[in-house]
């Protein structure tokens, strides 16, 4: 903005003060200093403004689309529209800027056909279009017609809005130019001077006037109407806009401003303000009276039409006019690539959403699958190993089956398969103590009851044949096991070969190791393990609370034992003071008496321990009590002697109430005295006692008056003259007084007066020391 | 502030003189050569800078930090001293 260095002293004094700095001398030492300063103002003053620059871009856009050929002007109002939060580089923004602006002018084209002939439908009936505008500005400002709403709300949104509204407007037109209202007359006579002034020829002058009298009516109503109803938030913008530029003062306000004042005569600010913007004049214009302002705001639109585009310029009129829509419908789009931001920003989070979304549905999708396959079991589809004959597997009973014996084999499965799942259930969830299996005897022999019609020996070839099959159709669910003890996972017989040598152990047998729980089963199960493992974990948390109460109480009674002992020691000692306090020269006591003074009768016994403690207690730590033995009334007994505190007595601390030497020289000629005294009057700080100070230098000195100020802890001495504080001065000033500095320093005696006007003027009598310090 | 340094209190009591500028509070060796460096010798050099900036605390405080890196607790130091002594003698 300002290249804050380089400037003079001068200037920047001027330019702290016009951020309202108190001005300090800039020398070669401050003036590091005051740059510093100036430049956090500017900081801080830029960051003001870029708040408030949202809401001005409506009325810096209006400026902008009017020229090309401005082209700082237009790169200002680039910066103002930009969003403060937007933290790209100014090269990028502008990029985009420009291509946003590219893809609006598309947009904008499409309503200009339409436009065309609306155009030049108010080209036949000017006028009638001219009073409309007023009439419907009038209908904006005053009665609060039902467009006004409707144009706030969408504030920073679609100028397609703006655009049909202003369609519709148009369209009304005809019916309320009908009762023109003196407004209407009032901006006809101050248009007319334009006309006059500029030569052009008629679609010139009438196009623009349409345009503006239709579409940027709605818009730049909205934004006055807002600005008066917030007149307070109106001034403070006017100010910020002000300062910026008549920083700024751009040439493009100049021309407008001292043309509109040659043309009209309602203005009241002439040519005196060159640097003020169009727009802070309307501003101002309108707080004085609204009405007339709008007429001004269109009037200005219609001259700075005239100014820029000279005759015949239609299509470079509605360019220009287009322009502003182009920041408005910029501003749109820019929503939608906040939006863009917005997804962009939370890529992170979003992907992690998806992820989490995947993998649920992943988790689901295998959750379906398991259960799904629980229908495997049925007739066809069995693994089954024929044996072939000469073939090189076809070891019978080892890993073959012969072809007539399979349906036997699984009938037998389809026959002690639910018993074996009873059982597996039974042991499960109801009776531990119920084997899981059956062993193969017991199948031979479950077979052999429901159904005895075949031999044993076949049954046991069934069996045999069966595990065969069992081994091949895992799917079955079946294990063969070892049948002993628990059933587990580690038990199961892997191959025929192991199934042999178990056999010939005799302890073979199926189970099912994972049969289908019901459940109720299920659920009991789980019941007895949550809680077994609260009764597990309550148990331990009862254990340890136990505990810590048990260690909480034994500290308890240690700290009582404690307490109690020094009670008693506390008694002991008071007993003993009292003792020697009434007897001077027999100070000492018989221990066990003390303790019959102390311990009743009935708890003596029950506190032997505790006097016992207190006893030993003041044996080891309690220097002021000596135990001895002494003769008493014939029979010698240990008694207490209470010694006192004989360092301690009667004296008090050596640093108390009194001078303890100097901290520096005041003798006269020293650099901490002046060299006469002004006043006689004094203020001594760091001393609180009269008597003190009046017996250290009432003996050279002559006072008048001497007086405490407990408030302000200090003291107040008034000497007869001014030689005599003088001497008081150098006498008290930098003294260690009970530890603490006096300090003195010389009063006005009008000051003096002020605080204690009944002090004496003049003297004798004289303050004296007091009798006693004189005499020490 | 609740309490003052010892150094503080030394100041204030008198007259500052022909005291160095070390005698100030929260400057000790280091701050002392720099500012020394920078040509405030004296006390009362330092006081003229004080005074200069108007006894504005915002900006002295700035200053020091600028000539010779005091710290803020340093140069809040040196400026309640000058401060005080000002308020008691000038």
């Amino acid at each position: 903005m300002v290249d804050v260095d380089n400037l003079s002293d001068a200037e920047l004094r001027t330019k702290l003060m016009e951020y309202g700095f108190p001005v300090m001398p800039i020398t070669g030492t401050t003036r590091k200093v005051m740059v510093k300063k100036l430049k956090l103002l500017l900081e801080n003053k830029d960051k003001i403004n870029s708040e408030g620059r949202r809401s001005l871009a409506r009325y810096s856009s209006d400026d902008d689309s009017e020229s090309e050929t401005k082209k700082n002007r237009r790169d200002r109002n680039r910066r103002i529209t930009a969003p403060p939060t937007i933290l790209t580089s100014s090269a990028n923004r502008s990029n985009l800027r420009r291509s946003i602006r590219l893809n609006d002018s598309d947009v904008v084209e499409s309503p200009r056909p339409e436009s065309k002939p609306d155009a030049k439908l108010s080209k036949i009936n000017t006028i009638s279009s001219r009073k409309t505008t007023v009439t419907t500005s009038r209908d904006d400002f005053d009665t609060g017609s039902d467009t006004e709403p409707e144009v706030i709300d969408s504030e920073d949104n679609s100028y397609r809005h703006d655009t049909s509204r202003s369609f519709e407007t148009r369209s009304d037109s005809p019916l309320k130019s009908t009762v023109p209202p003196p407004y209407g007359f009032l901006n006809r006579s101050s248009l007319s001077p334009p006309k006059a002034t500029t030569t052009e020829i008629p679609i010139s002058r009438d196009v623009p006037s349409s345009f503006v009298s239709s579409k940027p009516s709605p818009s730049r109503y909205s934004s006055y109407t807002s600005a008066s109803s917030y007149s307070d938030d109106a001034l403070e913008r006017l100010n910020q806009i002000r300062s910026r530029l008549s920083l700024g003062s751009s040439a493009y306000d100049k021309p407008t401003a001292t043309y509109t004042s040659s043309i009209d005569n309602n203005v009241d600010e002439p040519a005196e303000t060159p640097f003020l913007s169009n727009f802070t004049k309307r501003l101002s214009q309108m707080s004085a009276n609204s009405p007339k302002m709008t007429d001004y705001g269109f009037k200005s639109d219609i001259i700075k039409e005239n100014d820029i585009n000279g005759p015949g310029s239609y299509t470079r009129s509605y360019l220009a006019r287009s322009g502003r829509y182009r920041d408005l419908g910029s501003r749109y789009q820019r929503q939608d690539s906040n939006m863009g931001n917005i997804v962009r920003n939370n890529m992170v989070s979003l992907a992690v959403v998806g992820v989490a979304f995947l993998f649920f549905v992943l988790i689901g999708v295998m959750y379906l699958g398991m259960r799904s396959d629980s229908s495997a079991l049925d007739t066809a589809g069995y693994v089954i190993p024929y044996c072939v004959s000469n073939g090189q597997n076809s070891d019978k009973d080892e890993n073959c089956i012969l072809d007539n014996e399979v349906m036997a084999a699984i009938t037998l499965m389809k026959k002690i398969k639910p018993e074996l799942e009873r059982l597996a259930l039974k042991n499960r969830c109801s009776d531990p103590s119920v084997k899981p299996y059956l062993s193969e005897d017991d199948i031979i022999n479950y077979v052999t009851d429901t159904q005895s019609t075949q031999g044993k020996r076949n049954i046991s070839q069934e069996v045999n044949n069966l595990e065969l099959l069992i081994f091949k159709n895992p799917e079955w669910g079946i294990s063969i096991v070892e049948a002993a003890g628990v059933v587990t996972e580690a038990n199961v017989l892997k191959s025929m070969k192991q199934v042999k040598i178990e056999r010939a152990l005799g302890n073979v047998g199926l189970a099912v190791l994972n049969p289908p729980l019901p459940w109720s089963c299920i659920i009991s199960n789980k019941l007895f393990a949550i809680i077994n493992t609260a009764v597990v974990v309550g148990g331990g948390f009862l254990l340890i609370y136990g505990l810590n109460f048990l260690y909480k109480s034994y500290k308890q009674y240690q700290q009582d034992q404690k307490d109690e002992v020094f009670a008693m020691v506390e008694r002991i000692v008071e007993i003993l003071q009292n003792h020697v306090e009434e007897e001077k020269e027999n100070n000492f006591l018989v221990i066990n008496h003390v303790r019959d003074m102390i311990v009743p009768i009935s708890d003596r016994k029950l506190k032997q321990r505790t006097w016992e403690k207190a006893v030993k207690f003041i044996n080891e730590n309690e220097s002021r009590i000596r135990t001895e033995i002494q003769v008493v009334q014939g029979e010698p007994y240990e008694v207490w002697r209470w010694l006192g505190n004989p360092n301690m007595s009667s004296t008090e601390s050596p640093r108390n109430k009194s001078w303890q030497g100097q901290a520096f020289e005041t003798e006269v000629g020293s650099m901490n005295s002046l060299p006469c005294s002004p006043t006689p009057c004094l203020k001594i700080r760091g001393i609180l006692n009269t008597e003190a100070i009046l017996a250290k230098c009432a003996i050279q000195c002559k006072i008048l008056h001497c007086a405490v100020d407990n408030n302000a802890k200090c003291i107040y001495l008034k000497c007869a003259s001014q030689n005599d504080a003088a001497v008081a001065y150098r006498n008290l000033h930098g003294w260690w007084y009970a530890g603490s500095l006096v300090t003195v320093k010389y009063v006005r005696l009008e000051r003096y007066m002020q605080r204690f006007p009944d002090s004496p003027v003049y003297g004798p009598p004289f303050l004296r020391a007091p009798a006693s310090t004189i005499l020490t | 502030m609740s309490s003052t340094s010892q150094k503080h209190r030394n100041f204030v009591a008198e007259p500052m003189g022909d005291k160095p500028v070390t005698e100030l509070a929260g400057i000790g060796e280091v701050l002392g050569k720099r500012l020394i460096a920078a040509g405030f010798d004296k006390a009362y050099v330092v006081l003229g800078q004080f005074l200069v900036l108007k006894k504005n605390q915002e900006l002295f405080q700035e200053w020091m930090k600028d000539v010779c890196q005091a710290n803020a607790k340093q140069s809040n130091d040196c400026y309640q001293c000058l401060h005080d002594w000002c308020e008691e003698f000038l």
